[in-house]
């Protein structure tokens, strides 16, 4: 169809226009029905599931630690240990977060092309590499603390522990999300926090010891659970996507963006529990209200983070139908029509997912889970600024669907500055639960970038659809 | 050995900080690119020195020059070398990262490139080889008192330390300059504070003789110049009375910054200016030090050129018999330093510097007199011994019932079995009220005979009391209540 325009089409071969005329030769070609049939589409509330996956370990281990007092991780133990613990989930996350996104993204391009066979295999390179870097990381980190001697030797090696293991968690994970089988990560949770309240209230072993095992346990879950199911998936194996530098120049932007965002979701956090130090026993001290108050309020953010995954959805359904329903020199109604799309999420998204965000806030305070005045500020903050940030990853979603990162990679980056600049300014002048400022500012930044970004986008949106499928 | 680690960490994080890295970013921008490397280590270090003094009078009075802040400020003074003036356009220019990047991963991919710059050789010629010997004579020279003695000569020294200390555990402003410069080498090094103020002083004097032959090799292009030059500062700056400098003050880095101007001078009459705007922040007195490091450089150049008219025999003959002579200075022992004092016993530096670093942080308590406290500020808890024995007389410790009111696990509690002799001519660091007890002799036994008494009645009461250190000198008790 080279050539051929829609004015081609309509006046030299009769035909409404070039996806029309493509559709009547391909039928003359292969001699039959050609069959226009979509995929069927899975209901909106699977839709909005798989949304909101990525984040069943965390709302799991929420719920039973709320309701059971046990959990994967954190619960009954010493501050210096619960600071342990938190140093090495932390890390886990900034370790993987990158390795994850970049492996998600080739991975996922080469099931959508249907390639199981390569899918397989570039899955399985990217994961080893997650977990040389949890090993090399842990070595560093070891390395570190003996050179800076941050924490003493018992406290830093609960802290290695748990990067490793979790790290590994998060890893699987990844793989699972990739296969849309996040009922199989919820699943793997509970087992393991099954292990934990069997090896703590049954054998009698210490909470720290059956959380490691339980993380253990629900890491090797998933990692069986994904590799029968890629097994099972692909006819022979692949060649793969081995790292190098020309993946390398692909991915990095991904890669990046996934280490920073992982980073601006725990720099306020990191912020707080280094303020006002001075007389604590370690110079980074876990704050538990501080904790729970966010915990709270993400609840709110995983409902709203299901939206996002719907969002995009429609967004390409309304791209598909409007790339049908415009010819070529239409280009700027075509962009138009799609920014209207945007706008009318837009507008319907802020309202409900702030009254959601109030919602949660007023129900955790009616129920006394925020009993300080702290706990409550922090909640309230943080409830205010998700709203914005999930906004923000709806925004870098279409990035990364038009293949354009660097607009999110820029905009990730200039939030994080923001976040620690604001949030290390307000915790060292006022109360280190101050620091929730600083992830509202950089929440706020996010959101206006990568709105700004997109709309520039928009104004080519067809030359970039069309990019990005090249 | 753990000295030699803390040595190590300081000098690389003081070199990294103020040279290297500041070279480098340097050498990335525009002007930098065609420079000599040693022109940009001075042009490099004289500006990072400027804006780290100045960033911390200005935020020092307002309490804000906090660890995250040095850091911080530090990183953005490097990247903005970098991003203003760089080739690239890194602000401006929306595809420099792009390309930046590309071209990152294709000099990973021609690695053969950097294995060539490896592989090159630099040439000494003998007349270098012998000057650098002389100059690490005179540097282990100045490093000897740091490496081998804990405590400090003077009360600077104390004050100092304490300032760093408090500034570095993030509570406390500063107004000193050169606390502000030492800040970040102290945080990079993850060194204590008494270490830093410590063992910053001999690279301090390291770099100023490299300064002196940098700009006599600058001007003259002759070693001999620079031995020259730098026998007469280094006679200067061991003389009486400052064998045993332990302190890095504002004269010190005023110096070296000037110094270091003056190399970089030839290039940059900007660098020079600043340098002198820096010594005129650091040295609010008369910068002595300054002018001697000048006058030896004048003496370097001048001597140099007489020499020049005369045969070759004869000069190399004077020039050797100057660097005989300084090495044979270098030789002559310490005689007026003493081995103990005048502040303190070496054994309670060294003991209060062991509890810092075995036990966990703020745990622990040392009662004992205010000099131990530079060596635990930041990292425990500090009595001092004149208060304490006020608020818990000798009769108290003796009943059974009577609990010491810290919530820590261990308490040390210093007792000088030979009180420190004193005169009360010296001065005490902080405005202490208890300047009678540590600065005279009477006021120096009596508060160690009421020490002795109280630990004496408190251990024949109490369980948990043990021995952590003993020495003919001093005692210091370790006592963790059961």
């Amino acid at each position: 169809m080279e050539g051929v325009t829609d004015e081609v089409a309509r006046v030299e071969f009769g035909s409404s226009s070039t996806f029309a005329l493509a559709r009547e030769r391909l039928h003359t070609v292969i001699g039959g029905d050609y069959p226009v049939t979509k995929p069927p589409e899975k209901p909106r509330l699977a839709q909005f599931f798989n949304g909101v996956a990525f984040a069943l370990p965390i709302l799991i281990c929420t719920i039973t630690s709320l309701l059971y007092r046990i959990s994967l991780w954190g619960g009954d133990l010493s501050a210096d240990l619960a600071t342990a613990v938190a140093i090495g989930t932390i890390s886990s996350f900034l370790v993987t977060g990158g390795i994850i996104q970049a492996s998600a993204r080739r991975t996922l391009f080469q099931i959508q092309c249907e390639q199981w066979d390569e899918a397989c295999t570039t899955c399985y390179h990217w994961t080893f590499l997650g977990v040389k870097s949890l090993v090399v990381t842990l070595g560093l980190g070891w390395a570190l603390n003996q050179y800076f001697r941050w924490v003493p030797t018992p406290i830093d090696g609960v802290a290695l522990a748990f990067h490793f293991f979790l790290g590994l968690l998060w890893l699987a994970g990844g793989i699972l999300y990739v296969l849309e089988m996040g009922w199989a990560v919820g699943a793997a949770v509970l087992a393991g926090i099954g292990v934990v309240a069997s090896l703590h209230w049954g054998a009698g072993v210490s909470l720290l010891g059956a959380q490691l095992a339980g993380v253990a346990a629900t890491a090797a879950i998933a990692f069986a659970v994904s590799g029968i199911t890629m097994r099972r998936k692909r006819k022979q194996k692949g060649r793969g996507e081995h790292f190098s530098l020309r993946v390398a120049h692909k991915i990095g932007p991904y890669f990046l963006y996934g280490s920073c965002y992982y980073l601006f979701l725990f720099a306020d956090r990191i912020l707080a529990w280094t303020a006002q130090t001075t007389t604590s026993s370690l110079p980074l001290q876990f704050r538990g209200d501080y904790e729970t108050a966010l915990d709270i309020a993400m609840i709110a953010f995983i409902v709203q983070a299901g939206w996002v995954h719907l969002s995009v959805l429609a967004f390409y359904r309304r791209m598909n139908t409007a790339q049908e329903g415009f010819n070529v020199r239409e280009s700027v109604a075509f962009n138009a029509e799609l920014r209207r799309f945007y706008w009318r999420r837009a507008v319907w998204f802020l309202p409900v997912a702030s009254a959601l965000g109030l919602a949660t806030y007023s129900i955790a305070v009616h129920y006394g889970l925020l009993p300080t005045e702290g706990m409550r500020k922090v909640a309230g903050v943080a409830v205010a600024s998700y709203p914005l940030l999930v906004f923000g990853l709806w925004n870098t979603s279409l990035f990364f669907a038009l293949s354009r990162p660097e607009g999110a990679l820029r905009s990730i980056l200039a939030s994080l500055v923001v976040n620690v600049i604001v949030g290390y300014a307000c915790s060292r002048v006022g109360q280190y639960d101050s620091a929730v400022y600083g992830f509202a500012a950089g929440s706020a930044v996010f959101a206006i970038l990568t709105t700004v970004t997109y709309l520039r986008l928009s104004r080519s949106l067809d030359y970039h659809h069309f990019a990005s499928a090249a | 050995m753990q000295i030699w680690t803390d040595f190590l960490r300081v000098a690389v994080s003081m070199f990294g900080l103020f040279l290297l890295l500041p070279a480098l970013a340097e050498r990335m921008s525009r002007t930098g690119a065609t420079a000599r490397f040693p022109d940009l280590l001075a042009v490099g270090f004289v500006r990072t020195a400027l804006f780290l003094v100045f960033l911390g009078l200005l935020l020092g009075p307002w309490k804000l020059y906090l660890p995250g802040v040095v850091l911080s400020a530090y990183a953005v003074w490097i990247l903005s070398t970098v991003l203003l003036a760089s080739r690239n356009g890194w602000l401006y220019d929306g595809d420099a990262w792009t390309t930046g990047y590309a071209r990152l991963l294709r000099s990973i991919e021609q690695r053969g490139q950097l294995r060539h710059v490896w592989n090159t050789t630099v040439e000494l010629s003998q007349e270098y080889l012998v000057l650098t010997m002389l100059i690490l004579a005179m540097f282990l020279h100045f490093a000897w008192y740091p490496i081998s003695n804990f405590r400090f000569s003077s009360a600077a020294g104390y004050a100092q330390t304490l300032a760093l200390g408090t500034l570095l555990n993030g509570s406390a402003s500063t107004r000193d300059a050169s606390v502000a410069l030492l800040a970040p080498i102290a945080l990079a090094s993850g060194s204590d504070a008494a270490t830093v103020v410590r063992l910053s002083v001999p690279l301090l004097y390291l770099l100023i003789l490299s300064a002196i032959v940098c700009c006599c090799s600058a001007y003259s292009r002759s070693p001999w110049a620079a031995a020259l030059a730098v026998i007469p500062f280094w006679l200067y700056s061991s003389g009486p009375g400052k064998e045993a400098a332990t302190t890095p003050d504002g004269t010190l880095w005023a110096t070296l910054v000037l110094v270091a101007a003056v190399g970089a001078g030839r290039r940059s009459v900007g660098t020079a200016c600043s340098g002198l705007l820096l010594t005129w922040f650091l040295t609010p007195s008369f910068p002595e030090l300054l002018f001697v490091a000048l006058a030896s450089l004048a003496i370097g150049l001048v001597g140099d050129a007489l020499m020049r008219l005369g045969p070759p025999v004869v000069r190399r003959i004077c020039v050797a018999a100057l660097v005989v002579f300084g090495l044979f200075s270098l030789a002559a022992p310490l005689r007026s330093v003493p081995s103990q004092g005048p502040f303190q016993y070496e054994s309670a530096a060294r003991a209060a510097d062991r509890i810092a670093r075995e036990f966990p942080r703020n745990r622990w308590i040392v009662v004992s007199p205010m000099h131990e406290a530079a060596f635990v500020t930041g990292r425990g808890w500090h009595k001092e011994l004149p208060e304490f024995l006020e608020e818990f007389p000798t009769s108290a410790a003796t009943d059974k019932a009577f609990r010491l009111p810290f919530e820590v696990a261990d308490t040390f509690f210093f007792v000088e079995k030979r009180p420190l002799p004193q005169g009360a001519r010296l001065a005490v660091p902080g405005n202490s009220s208890n300047s009678f007890y540590y600065a005279t002799g009477p006021g120096r036994t009596s508060i160690a005979f009421r020490a002795a008494e109280f630990i004496a009645a408190y251990s024949s009461s109490h369980h948990g009391v043990t021995v952590f250190h003993e020495d003919d000198d001093l005692v210091v008790y370790q006592i963790h209540p059961e």
